[in-house]
Order: structure tokens, then sequence, then C-alpha cells
């Protein structure tokens, strides 16, 4: 098991490299630069930068390099375990995105109160905020789609089967950014039921704990939502389809002869082995899940990456924008890392491979 | 070597004459048959009709200008100016009609009658996509109005934009989705056809880096960078092109990988043909039907990606329509319900479609795998 985490290790070094070079490649490819937009032909004196300047500002930020130094420059930022400063607000990228809560160790606290000073500010910060709405949503999604694909495994080829299984795809094809604004206009704005906009009401921090966990919910309850439902078809299929193919192992035929009940031979042998490859489904769902935050916390304006994302598009906040991009992949990289280990660890045959 | 040489040469010469072994009459009949079979397919190629119709036929269904008038006692018929080949086939002076004041007044008839007009039927709704019209900001759906899907904040009919959105949205899913098989099909049948180093240092590594990205992350990421006058429907097309190929090069390298070692291909090699001929004529069709699945969903794919970056504001730039832009704009007006139901229930309805067309395809090339 130690020389297989080893050895898929090594091998995402590379990969990690080709991240930096495709992340590199496309910003460069793609026509203009920060700069550039402020270079408008038509416009007047006013929306102009002058060339002057234009050249300066170029030569700032290093982008009149040739462009392999520019990306050693930039890989050397990054081994140096920084991501560079942001444009738009003048401060390092790693505070933009985690708050700086890596500092909370250096203040000189001691560690009971630095560790939780630290979950604090990194709760607070975009990276906080989208892992607790992901979080909220995974939760939701297996919670309802898990009892749907156990139910419809067990009586395959049932109407509530049929009907699950329509229904779901036909919740897969909602666009969820159309969803969250129907559920905007209707919930939010037409019947004012629940808040749409940021993370926290006004002067949530006066509040006691419990009023603030439900401030919180009740503000993530929509986003979740949108987040949350493109993914149940997947995941109940998944489910139905790993409980029936335990269904037909042997050691559930032998519990049966045994005569156990049906119930039993559910939750003792079916159940327990479907979970495993259940593990590997977050790693097949966070792409989604990290494509999906982007547009709903745009349009709920929750203080997530996400929005930090569009918000750096909108700035063109260059080192932003490739700091998330990278950060993106390494996250699906490890997920599948992490898959992969946990079917290497219940299965000792994906090792040889 | 010169033999390898002579097949490619030879793929080209023969690549339009008969049908691909994959693909060939009966097999088509018999995909066909079994298509047909699955009602959720059928009318999600009906819907995808519908929609090629009503992109193709926008300027007689929403023009400001009539389909048929009798203008100082000839007629002419100045909505097929913007639809070929029928306005090169009519006589140009029939369709060049240019109405000197604002054709608005044609509405307002009979209230200002001008003795110069004679009979004239206007296109069921009566306004052009990029018309303005002050009285009707932000107007809710009225029938009586002629906005049946009401108006935006410039007051433009929102059904004439989305019937011209429907262009956009069709551009973006066959063209990109082409793009993107073009070059997912190049990449993966060189590394399942190859193999060897080719396969595990480069084509392999490549595949496995880009399907890291989300690709809704990449293409912002591309958007982000480029300048805004760049930004239309053609660029975005081209961009979701180029970053949502990996799904099919894994796809293809996997098939070609399967094919590769088949009798089939060992018979072709035996017979004198090079490695590039059998690649592309014998393994090709074999992978290009499963294939066509897989393409269906990415038409799908790319349909929504084109509205989400456009709902963001980074793709298809206002005035021009797309239902991702004109989605966007309820989220200024929350209360214009209307900006946000029908281009939305547009997209779903597509994205759809285009899935129901996908799984009904998979369904009809594997029986077994229904259910």
């Amino acid at each position: 098991m130690l020389g297989y985490t080893a050895r898929r290790l090594l091998l995402m070094v590379p990969t990690l490299l080709l991240i930096t070079v495709v992340v590199f490649a496309v910003v460069k490819l793609a026509p203009g630069n920060p700069f550039s937009v402020l270079q408008v032909p038509g416009e007047g004196p006013s929306r102009q930068m002058n060339p002057e300047d234009y050249q300066a500002m170029l030569h700032r930020y290093g982008l009149d390099r040739p462009w392999p130094v520019q990306y050693w420059r930039w890989l050397r930022t990054l081994a140096s375990g920084s991501l560079g400063e942001s444009f738009s607000q003048r401060r390092p990228v790693s505070d933009v995105l985690f708050g700086g809560a890596e500092r909370a160790f250096s203040a000189g606290l001691p560690p009971a109160a630095a560790a939780s000073s630290f979950l604090r500010r990194l709760a607070e910060s975009p990276f906080g905020a989208t892992v607790q709405l992901n979080l909220l949503a995974l939760l939701l999604m297996v919670a309802v789609a898990f009892p749907v694909g156990l139910r419809a495994a067990v009586r395959r080829g049932s109407a509530f089967d049929r009907i699950s299984s329509v229904l779901l795809y036909g919740l897969y094809s909602l666009p969820n950014f159309w969803v969250a604004v129907l559920l905007i206009v209707l919930v939010g704005v037409h019947w004012r039921l629940l808040p749409f906009i940021g993370m926290h009401s006004d002067g949530s921090g006066a509040m006691g704990p419990l009023a603030q966990a439900w401030d919180f919910l009740r503000h993530a309850a929509l986003p979740a939502l949108c987040l949350a439902y493109g993914g149940l078809a997947f995941v109940a299929r998944f489910t139905r389809g790993t409980i029936l193919e335990t269904l037909n192992q042997d050691y559930v035929r032998t519990a049966r002869a045994k005569g156990l009940t049906e119930r039993a031979v559910l939750r003792r042998h079916a159940i327990r082995n479907a979970l495993i490859p259940l593990l590997t489904l977050a790693g097949l769902l966070l792409p989604s899940l990290v494509s999906g935050s982007v547009i709903i916390e745009e349009i709920f304006a929750w203080p997530g990456l996400g929005r930090l994302f569009v918000q750096a598009i909108y700035a063109r906040d260059y080192p932003v924008i490739l700091a998330e991009s990278v950060l993106g992949a390494v996250a699906v990289l490890l997920s599948t890392l992490a898959a992969d280990l946990a079917c290497a660890a219940a299965d000792p045959r994906v090792r040889l491979t | 070597m010169s033999g390898r040489e002579e097949g490619a040469v030879k793929i080209g010469a023969e690549a339009g004459t008969g049908a691909p072994p994959g693909l060939g009459g009966d097999a088509a009949g018999t995909l066909w048959a079994l298509f047909r079979r699955s009602k959720g397919a059928m009318a999600g190629l009906g819907f995808v009709g519908f929609l090629l119709a009503a992109a193709y036929f926008a300027p007689l269904i929403a023009n400001n200008e009539p389909l048929i008038i009798r203008y100082e006692g000839r007629w002419s018929f100045p909505a097929f100016r913007e639809l070929p080949p029928l306005n090169h086939l009519l006589p140009k002076d029939a369709v060049d009609l240019r109405l000197a004041a604002d054709p608005d007044w044609l509405l307002d008839l009979p209230a200002k009658p001008d003795p110069r007009v004679g009979f004239f039927l206007l296109p069921p709704v009566p306004y052009s996509p990029y018309q303005t019209r002050l009285r009707d900001v932000n107007l809710g759906p009225s029938l009586s109005r002629r906005h049946p899907f009401g108006c935006d904040d410039g007051g433009r009919d929102v059904c004439a934009r989305m019937l011209y959105g429907a262009r956009v949205s069709l551009l973006v899913g066959f063209l990109a989705v082409g793009v993107a098989l073009v070059i997912g099909v190049a990449v993966g049948a060189l590394g399942g056809y190859a193999g060897g180093w080719v396969d595990t240092v480069v084509v392999s590594r490549l595949i496995e880096v880009m399907m890291c990205f989300p690709t809704f992350f990449l293409l912002l990421a591309v958007v982000a960078v480029m300048d805004p006058r760049y930004l239309n429907a053609w660029t975005v097309m081209l961009v979701i092109g180029l970053t949502s190929w990996p799904g099919l090069a894994r796809y293809t390298r996997a098939e070609f990988l399967r094919l590769k070692d088949s009798d089939m291909a060992a018979s072709a090699l035996a017979a004198g043909a090079g490695p590039v001929r059998v690649a592309f004529r014998h393994l090709l069709p074999n992978a290009l039907t499963p294939l066509l699945v897989n393409a269906t969903f990415a038409i799908a794919g790319s349909i929504l990606l084109e509205s989400a970056v456009s709902f963001l504001g980074v793709g298809v730039q206002p005035p021009e329509p797309s239902w991702g832009n004109i989605l966007s704009l309820v989220t200024r007006y929350w209360s214009a319900w209307w900006l946000g139901l029908f281009p939305g229930a547009a997209i779903f309805l597509s994205v759809l479609s285009y899935n129901l067309v996908g799984e009904g395809l998979r369904e009809a090339l594997d029986p077994h795998s229904a259910g």
C-alpha cells in the first residue's frame, strides 16, 4: 500500500507541472492582456491609457518579457509557496483566498488558541465559504439520492424505479442558474420566505450561536439546493448500480440461503459493501461542484472562491485567475487520487496496475 | 515507408465514396428503427427540429418589417430580405423596399392611415431583436401588445431575441462539438493507436491533465483574458470547442485501444494497409457510432456552457442576443420574472432534448444496456 501511494504521488509531479503549463498557455494564448482593455482605439482620451503608462505597467508586472521568462518566474513564485500578489486588492493572493489564516500560528498564541483562530479565519475566508456551501450541498445530495437509489435497486423495474429515474434525469438537464433565478423570483422576492444575498444577515455577529447557525442555514438553503439537485441523478444511479451489483454477489445469496430476512441482508451485507465504491463519488463529483459553485455563488452573492473568480475575471486580476485555476485542477487531481487510494485500500488487486 | 504514404494519400481520395463500414445503409436503418422506439428520444429530436426551423425562419416570425405589403401599388416582401436563399431567388426590388419612416407605424394602423399602403401582413411578432422602444421598457408579457414573452430593459421584444438566440445556441452546439470532435479524435486516435511512449508520456498525460480542469473553469479563464471586443457567438463557440475535447479524446483513445488488436485491424494490416489507413479507414468508422452518443451529450454540455458564460456577462455580448445574456437581465430586475422564465425554459428544453436524443442513441446502439 505504501509503495502504491508513493508511486501515485511521484506520478503526480509531472501532472502538476503540466497543469501549470496548461493554465499558463491558456492565459497567454488568449488575445489581450490585463491592460489592453484600457487601450480601446475608438474611445475618448479619458478612457485611454497613455502608451508610456501602458508600457510601464507591462514592465511593472513583467508582462513585457518573453513568455518562457514569464512562465519561469511564475513557476518560481509557485515553487516558493506563494501564489503571487492580487492586482486589484494589492495583497498576496493566498491572503485573498484563505484570509491569511496561516498567520494565526505565527502570532505567538498558545497552540489551542492559534488553532481556533486559524479555523475561524479560514471559515470566514472565501475558501471556507465555498467549503461550507459545498459540504452542505453534498450532504443534501447524499441524503436524498442514497435512499432513492437504494429503493430503486431493491424494487428494480417497479414504477418507483422508472419514475424516479425519469424525474432525476429531468432535474439533471435543468440548468442550475435558471433554477437559482426562479427560486429567487419565487421564494425570495415573491413569497419573501428566504434571504438570497450573501452568507449572513447584517449584524449577525451580535446574535447567539444558535441564531447565527439558523441565520447561516437560511442563507445557505437556496444556493445549496441549486448545487445539490443536479448531482441527484448521478448519485442515485450510482447507488442503484452498486447495490444491484452487490445483490448479485455470492455472499448475498449465502446470506439469504442461511435464512436472513431481506432487511438484514440489505443492511448487513449489501449496503456495507456498496459503501466502498460510494466513497469514490466525492472525487467524481468535485469538478461539477467546483463549476457549479462559480455561477451559483455569483448569483447568490455568496462570498466564496467562485464569486471571487468571477470578480477576478471582471477586474482582469490575472494572479487570482491563475491561482484559482491551478488550485481547482490540483483539488480535482487530489480528490481523484484520494478516491483511487480508497479503492486500493479496499481492493488489493487495484494496487498492481 | 512508401506503403504508408500511399495509404495516407488514398484516404483523401476515397473519403467521399461509399458508406464507411460501421454506418452502412443497413446499419443506419436498423439504428433508426431502434431509435424510433424511444418516445423521449423522438420528442427530443422533434424539439431539435423545431429549434432548427425557428432559428432559420426567425426573420419571418419576428421582424419589424411586413411579410407582404402593397406599397404605392407594388407588392413587396421585405421580411424575406434576411432569409437566404429566398432573398436571392425573389426579384431584388421585391425584397428591397425600405420604408422611410419607423416601421412601428404599421402597428398603429389604422390610427395613422397612410394612403400609399394597401394590403399588408405583419409577422406574428412584429419586432426585430435589436429594435429598442422606450414605451415597452420592462413590459410584461402582453398578447395585445404582441409581446408574448414580454420586453427587456431596452424595450426589445424577448420572443424576437430568443428566436435569434436559438441561432447562437445551435451554432455553439453543433460547431463547438465539431471542433472538439476533430481535436478529440485526432488526439485520442494518436494515443490509442500509436501506443508506447507517445501514449503514456504525451497523450495520456495530456488528457489526464485536461480532465483535471472543470471545462467551465478553463472556459472562464480563457474568456477572462480575452478582449471583450472579440467576444461574440463565433469566438465563444471556438473557445468551447477548444476547451471541451478531453472527454471525447479519452473515449476515442479507449475505443482505439480496444479495436487495435481486433482481427479486423490485423487483417487490414495483413492486406497491406498502412497504419494511418487502418486507423482512419477501419478503426475510426467502428468507433464512430458510439462516439456519436458522446458527441450528442457534448452538444447539450456546450449549450449549457455558452448560456452560463453569457449569463455571467463574459460570453456573447449584448446587443447580440443569446439565451444566457437575456436570462442574466433578470438578476438586475428581479420582479421581471418573464426575463427569467422564458429564456431559461429554452435552455432547459434544448439541453433536455439533446440529452434524450443521446440516451436514445445509446439504447439503440446497445439495447442490452437499457434499464
